[in-house]
C-alpha cells in the first residue's frame, strides 16, 4: 500500500476520532449514573488514540486534520436508552475506520488499528448488549444487524449539529 | 451484572464463527489479490504473486482452523449443558436440539434448576477460546495482504466482543 494511502486512511481515522471524542460530549452527558464511568473511560480512550492519529499523521508527512467544531449527530439524544445507543454507533463508526486503516498500513501502525478496532468492538458490545458478526466492515453489515443509521457513516463526520450540548474538548 | 437480559440476548457467538469460516472459505482461491502484483505482470511478479498468494491461502486456512474448532467447543458446550444453548444462540438455529423447538431465553431463565456452576464454567473456557482466537488472528494479520488483513481484523475484534458477551453470561448462568 502506498505511502499516501497510508496517510489518508490515518487522516481518515483522525478525523473519526475527532468526532467520536465530541459524540462522547454529548453521549457521557446524557447517560444513567451507573453507567457514567464507562462513559468517561471511553471518552478518554478516543482521545488517547485521537492524539496518537495526529503523531502518526505527522509521522507520515501529513497535517492532522483538525476537528469540526460540532458535528451532526445521527439522532436526537435526549435521553440515557438514546445516548447509549450513540455510544454504540460511535463505535461502529471509529470501527469502520479502523478496518480501513488496517488494510492501508503495515508494522506497529497496522497492529494498533487492529487493537483499536477490537477495543472499539467490545465497547461497542458493551453499551448495545449485542454484537455484530463482523465488527468495522460495513459493506457486510447490510443484513440490518447494524440499526440506527450507521450505514452513512459520513454524517459523523461533516455538519453542524443541532446537539444542545457536548462540548468535548 | 445489570444487563441480564441483554447480555443474553447478544451472545451471537457461534453465528459469528460461521459467518467467518464461511467467508475465509469463500475467497480461498486468491480472488483478492488484485491489490498486488496484478498490473507488471512479468514473470518473476508471477512468481512472487504466486508464492504470495499460498501465503494467504495458508494464513486462510489456519483462520479457518481456528474458526472451527471454536464452533466444534460451542457445539459441546451445549451437547453438555442445554442450558447454555439459549444464551449461546439466542436466534436459533445451528445449535437447536433437533428433538426439540428452541425454547425462549425468557423461559429457560425462569424455569428448571438453572444451569449448574459446572455450566459457568464451561462459559468461560468458551471466552478463553475466543480471546485465543482474537490474538491468533491478531497475529495472522500482521502477515497477510491488505484485504485480508482487514477481515482478520474484524474477525479478531468480533471474538473479543465474544469474550466479553460470554464472560458476562458466565456471570449470569453462574447467579
Amino acid at each position: 500500500m502506498s505511502d499516501d494511502g497510508t496517510l489518508e486512511a490515518a487522516q481518515a481515522a483522525l478525523a473519526a476520532e475527532h468526532a467520536t471524542v465530541y459524540g462522547y460530549g454529548v453521549a457521557g452527558a446524557r447517560v444513567a449514573a451507573d453507567r457514567r464511568t464507562e462513559a468517561t473511560a471511553a471518552y478518554h480512550a478516543h482521545r488517547a488514540r485521537r492524539d496518537a492519529l495526529v503523531r502518526t499523521v505527522r509521522d507520515l508527512g501529513g497535517e492532522p486534520v483538525a476537528a469540526g467544531p460540532a458535528y451532526a449527530l445521527p439522532f436526537a439524544v435526549p435521553d440515557a436508552a438514546s445516548a447509549v445507543r450513540l455510544a454504540a454507533v460511535l463505535e461502529d463508526r471509529v470501527a469502520d475506520v479502523y478496518s480501513d486503516l488496517v488494510r492501508a498500513a503495515e508494522g506497529p501502525l497496522r497492529r494498533s488499528a487492529a487493537d483499536a478496532l477490537r477495543e472499539a468492538a467490545v465497547r461497542a458490545v458493551r453499551w448495545r448488549g449485542s454484537g455484530v458478526p463482523f465488527p468495522g466492515l460495513a459493506e457486510r453489515a447490510a443484513d440490518g444487524s447494524r440499526t440506527d443509521g450507521t450505514g452513512d457513516r459520513d454524517k459523523a463526520t461533516a455538519g453542524r449539529s443541532e446537539a444542545q450540548a457536548g462540548t468535548a474538548h | 451484572m445489570r444487563r441480564t437480559g441483554t447480555t443474553r440476548r447478544g451472545a451471537l457467538t457461534a453465528t459469528g464463527a460461521i459467518a467467518m469460516g464461511a467467508v475465509l472459505a469463500g475467497c480461498g482461491s486468491g480472488g483478492d489479490d488484485e491489490s498486488a502484483g496484478r498490473k507488471g505482470s512479468a514473470r518473476a511478479d508471477a512468481r512472487t504473486a504466486a508464492d504470495r498468494s499460498s501465503a494467504e491461502t495458508s494464513l486462510r486456512v489456519k483462520a479457518r482452523g481456528v474458526s472451527t474448532s471454536l464452533y466444534a467447543q460451542y457445539e459441546h458446550v451445549v451437547q453438555a449443558h442445554p442450558a447454555t444453548a439459549a444464551g449461546l444462540t439466542p436466534f436459533g438455529t445451528p445449535f437447536a436440539p433437533t428433538s426439540r423447538p428452541w425454547a425462549p431465553a425468557t423461559r429457560s431463565a425462569s424455569s428448571g434448576p438453572g444451569p449448574a456452576p459446572v455450566a459457568a464454567a464451561a462459559v468461560r473456557e468458551l471466552a478463553a477460546a475466543e480471546r485465543r482466537a482474537a490474538a491468533s488472528h491478531t497475529e495472522a494479520l500482521m502477515k497477510a495482504p491488505p484485504e485480508l488483513a482487514r477481515l482478520l481484523a474484524s474477525v479478531a475484534a468480533a471474538a473479543s466482543a465474544h469474550a466479553y458477551l460470554l464472560t458476562e453470561l458466565a456471570k449470569e448462568t453462574k447467579a
